[in-house]
């Protein structure tokens, strides 16, 4: 069962969502990474990579593609990584050129904070990006992150010197801005 | 054989050996290293088991985007601790801390160690910044950062607990150009 919000879902990754991911990490842009990587990425290679995830109970990560319900068209992708257990994750997400400047990044993102904040049970949510990608941290901070660590000139991208950031938002920053939801996890400290 | 970027006035910084472990579990199980021990991979807060500092030296030695080196004292031949550098997704910004045994602090060791690496990083390879992660409530290692030069890019909020409360990692960091002022400032 995918996650639900009002215009997309976010649901399992297919093989047919492998010429988007490719098309995605190929785009400079899109990519937005600290460092870019080589935009010669294949088709095959994404479907080693896909074929190659395996079962198991104690995942750390995940990764969902942003699927636009009225069309069915996929948007991009929205993972999770480096996940403690009912403490904490890093989120990070690439979503296509058309559907920039949709709201579709940010329904995206509202998405998965309620399932790692009312699910998972998660105290603090992460992302990194960097000085030079102001959309993310424009989006991260419409979502409640704030910059927590900038660390100066630590990245080169674009033939610029680059502060590399990272945002966060706490389990109590998240549950003070969504009235609709009751937090009945016990607070810490 | 050591490189040279590696031995120091009074430390001597080589990779783990076999003969080290029982060194290694006795200190990274000392009570005053709790909670700050780098030693990713392993739990900060239980005691370490032998089993698990075999698995430790195994992961170091193995280690691609990074280094973890014993620190051993030139005239004794002493295991005092261990320095890591790691740089990870980008050579340009790799993190670093040195861990010393308890037992040895207030000798210097730890800035001996920490201005070797720093030498090595800024030295041999291509890195222009620095940065190294601290707990807030490690009032020792941020005054012994700040004094290397360090400044701080920010608190990582709610890193973990301790003693019932939520505690941040503090990063600090350190540009190529602030070092080598300072290098040349001796």
């Amino acid at each position: 069962m995918p996650l639900e919000g009002k215009t997309l879902l976010l649901r399992e990754e297919r093989a047919e969502d492998q010429p988007l991911l490719v098309a995605l990490r190929n785009d400079l842009e899109t990519q937005a990474w600290t460092m870019p990587l080589p935009p010669d990425y294949t088709l095959p290679m994404y479907m080693r990579r896909f074929e190659a995830r395996e079962f198991s109970y104690r995942r750390d990560d995940a990764r969902f593609i942003i699927e636009i319900r009225k069309s069915g068209a996929a948007a991009g992708y929205i993972t999770y990584t480096a996940l403690e257990q009912r403490w904490e994750a890093t989120i990070g997400i690439m979503v296509a050129r058309p559907f920039w400047g949709s709201g579709t990044a940010q329904e995206a993102c509202e998405v998965l904070l309620e399932f790692l904040f009312q699910q998972l049970g998660l105290r603090v949510v992460r992302l990194w990006t960097h000085s030079g990608n102001q959309r993310a941290v424009t989006l991260a901070a419409k979502l409640g992150f704030q910059v927590s660590v900038r660390m100066r000139r630590a990245g080169y991208k674009d033939g610029q010197m680059i502060d590399n950031l990272m945002m966060d938002l706490l389990r109590v920053e998240y549950y003070a801005r969504r009235s609709d939801l009751v937090d009945a996890l016990p607070p810490l400290g | 054989m050591i490189r040279a970027p590696f031995r120091g006035r009074r430390i001597t910084m080589r990779p783990f050996e076999p003969d080290d472990l029982l060194a290694l579990a006795d200190y990274l199980n000392h009570p005053a290293l709790t909670g700050c021990r780098y030693t990713y991979g392993l739990d900060d807060t239980l005691p370490v088991t032998q089993a698990a500092v075999e698995r430790l030296y195994a992961r170091w030695s193995e280690q691609e985007q990074g280094v973890t080196l014993a620190v051993l004292a030139n005239d004794t031949l002493a295991l005092l601790g261990h320095a890591f550098a790691h740089w990870g997704w980008d050579r340009l910004a790799p993190d670093l801390a040195v861990v010393i045994s308890p037992e040895q602090r207030r000798q210097g060791y730890a800035s001996e160690a920490f201005q070797l690496l720093l030498g090595y990083l800024f030295g041999f390879t291509p890195a222009v910044h620095a940065a190294s992660w601290v707990a807030d409530w490690n009032t020792g290692g941020i005054a012994f950062l700040t004094a290397q030069g360090f400044q701080a890019a920010g608190h990582m909020r709610h890193a973990g607990l301790r003693d019932s409360r939520p505690y941040d990692m503090l990063v600090m960091d350190i540009l190529r150009d602030e070092w080598a002022a300072r290098q040349k400032e001796g």
